[in-house]
């Protein structure tokens, strides 16, 4: 029957099939349906269960948190661990402790993005809509770094910081991250798709190139902007390795950072280690859902990297 | 008031003089900071893997001194050479890396064929599935850390699975294990939890390449009466190639470079090196061993590896690369 159809002309064999589509669902349709929404359901239960246990562990006393069998809601709620967490750990002089890491983390992060903003922009600006000799093999290098592992760099970084004496000061995380391979790479991509008429009357009343830079192409460029600052955020934000080894002292600590000390200093109490997290939880969280849209965004711009 | 109408020409340096001047001038910070700490951070890792600098001493040219001493070259035959700490460390980075990168590509893909199909909710899972992704890794560590021990979650749900399933039929009992303390069971255990955190991040990589497919090549495939599978296997896989290719790429340099996980999760890649990792010696020898030499060189060693991966890659998945 098979064989026939497809040796029959075309118009009755899509016939054939529209009907067959007409026809409804099959009882394999639906178990396959059943199969496929199954799947998707434990999915969900696995991605999202750890975060749910650990949300309702950290209202859980040290003893409950660490119970066996399990429990799943807590038997009495302690919503004093997050008290305990934000005012327990104290440097020398009684000063607490968490409330500046959180600080140290926003302050980090909140620079990261406006001067990653500013820089990656101005050079893919150069990149995209100027031209100057040597720019092609520039822009080359620095989209081949991509290639580097960060580890390779940790340890001249080090070294190299450590010569200009910054070693444990915030500019060791500034300087360095102040500018990044994939800021330029997505911000040049997406100034070379804008049309260069705007640009040219901006040339023709006179402006200077920084002034068509500034109040013509980045206005322009705001959802690419948008979906950068969000990356980038969510990158200093989770950032962890690099500030482990140049920031060295308590008060330094970004809260990523001070998750792990608390890990070492709290061992008998992981409900307190997972209230802490939450800190770093729930922004992240909320910010993703306020502005998902760019995330997948971000990715797409990802994509074309290769 | 006149109207100006053009510039007025400065005097001495022609138009394009002056862009080529701004271009430099525009590109300068980046340069800077890309010399300093990314160039200049390269060739000097280079200088120090040939000498012998610690955290304290002055360093001293050694030519290939350091990296004999990484590589242990035979000084008691094989071994030591497997006994040595490098070799163990390539060794669990290349099975996580090739574990871990294999399944969280497949599984993407799976999944992103599956809320690309017509499914209720698919902006609800979309949404949701994406939360592990944008988590730090620290904090996913910590609660895994949590969940993987003796009395946690997952030794939980695997006893109340087996003893539904075999412990009733044949009244075997489940030994709950203390996943991070078992030299067989450690790295598997980070490996899973690094798969769990990754394929949502790629799903959407691939999500977005499968909505870039039009419907009519389904369709003239459903014409042509092409099963499901047969459909996933001739169409949509090879379209997703450069996909494919890109996430194999960046999985695999991400999985040669796993650190945060060994650190916060086992007792300096412990138990008995057992996820001692490249990443986490290259930190260990310089930050806690004072290796700083030793240290620099395993790192070029990580980089030339990371480098031969790609282009093996590149060989069997980029095409544009064969033609």
């Amino acid at each position: 029957m098979a064989t026939e159809a497809r040796v029959q002309p075309m118009p009755a064999s899509a016939v054939e099939q529209s009907q067959r589509g007409q026809r409804g669902p099959t009882i394999g349709g639906i178990i396959l349906n059943i199969i496929r929404y199954a799947l998707l359901a434990l999915m969900t239960l696995i991605l999202l269960g750890p975060f749910i246990l650990a949300f309702l562990g950290s209202f859980k006393t040290g003893a409950e948190v660490l119970a066996w069998p399990p429990t799943f809601l807590p038997s009495q709620w302690h919503p004093d661990n997050y008290a305990q967490v934000w005012n327990q750990m104290t440097d020398q002089n009684g000063n607490s402790l968490f409330p500046r890491w959180l600080l140290n983390s926003v302050f980090l992060a909140g620079t990261h993005v406006v001067l990653q903003l500013f820089l990656c922009s101005l050079a893919a600006y150069a990149f995209a809509r100027l031209h100057f000799p040597g720019q092609k093999i520039v822009l080359t290098l620095i989209v081949a770094t991509l290639m580097i592992p960060g580890v390779v760099l940790l340890i001249p970084k080090y070294l190299i910081l450590n010569k200009f004496g910054l070693v444990n000061t915030y500019w060791s995380i500034i300087i360095p991250g102040a500018v990044g391979a994939t800021g330029i790479f997505l911000l040049t991509q997406f100034f070379r798709a804008i049309p260069k008429d705007l640009e040219e009357a901006a040339a023709i009343d006179g402006a200077s190139l920084f002034t068509t830079y500034w109040r013509v192409i980045l206005p322009l460029a705001r959802p690419a902007l948008a979906t950068l600052a969000i990356l980038e955020f969510q990158g200093a934000w989770n950032s962890f390795q690099n500030e482990l080894v140049l920031l060295n002292t308590q008060e330094m600590f970004p809260l990523t950072v001070g998750l792990s000390f608390l890990k070492g200093a709290y061992t008998g109490n992981i409900n307190l280690i997972l209230a802490a997290s939450m800190f770093n939880t729930v922004p992240a969280v909320l910010i993703f859902i306020f502005f998902s849209r760019y995330f997948v965004q971000g990715s797409t711009y990802a994509g074309v990297k290769g | 008031m006149a109207i100006q109408v053009a510039p007025p020409p400065r005097q001495g340096m022609s138009r394009k003089t002056r862009e080529s001047l701004t271009g430099w001038l525009f590109i300068t910070p980046t340069l800077i900071i890309f010399g300093l700490f990314t160039f200049g951070a390269m060739i000097y890792a280079f200088f120090i893997s040939f000498t012998d600098l610690g955290l304290f001493n002055e360093p001293k040219f050694v030519g290939l001194d350091t990296y004999g001493k990484v590589l242990n070259i035979p000084a008691g035959g094989l071994g030591e050479i497997l006994n040595n700490i490098f070799y163990k460390a390539l060794g669990n980075t290349l099975i996580f890396s090739v574990v871990v990168v294999f399944f969280q590509t497949w599984l993407a893909i799976i999944f992103a064929v599956i809320l690309n199909s017509k499914i209720r909710f698919r902006n609800f899972f979309r949404v949701t599935w994406y939360l592990p992704s944008v988590t730090a890794s620290v904090v996913i560590s910590l609660i895994f850390f949590w969940m993987y021990k003796q009395q946690g979650i997952v030794n939980a749900v695997i006893t109340w699975v087996s003893d539904h399933t075999v412990g009733a039929l044949f009244g075997i009992h489940y030994q709950t294990v203390a996943f991070l303390d078992d030299t067989t069971t450690a790295l598997p255990s980070i490996m899973a939890m690094n798969i769990f955190t990754t394929v949502p991040t790629f799903m959407v990589l691939f999500l977005a390449a499968l909505q870039d497919i039009p419907p009519e090549v389904y369709e003239a495939a459903k014409l042509d009466g092409a099963t499901t599978v047969r459909t996933f296997w001739s169409i949509t896989l090879p379209l997703l190639r450069p996909i494919i290719f890109l996430v194999t790429v960046l999985g695999t340099i991400g999985t040669l470079q796993v650190f945060d996980q060994v650190y916060l999760m086992t007792n300096e890649g412990g138990p008995l090196g057992a996820t001692t990792t490249v990443a986490y010696l290259i930190y260990h020898q310089a930050f806690k061993d004072n290796h700083l030499a030793r240290s620099a060189a395993i790192g070029f060693i990580l980089f030339i590896i990371i480098f031969l991966f790609f282009l093996v890659q590149r060989r069997f998945l980029d095409k544009d690369a064969n033609a």
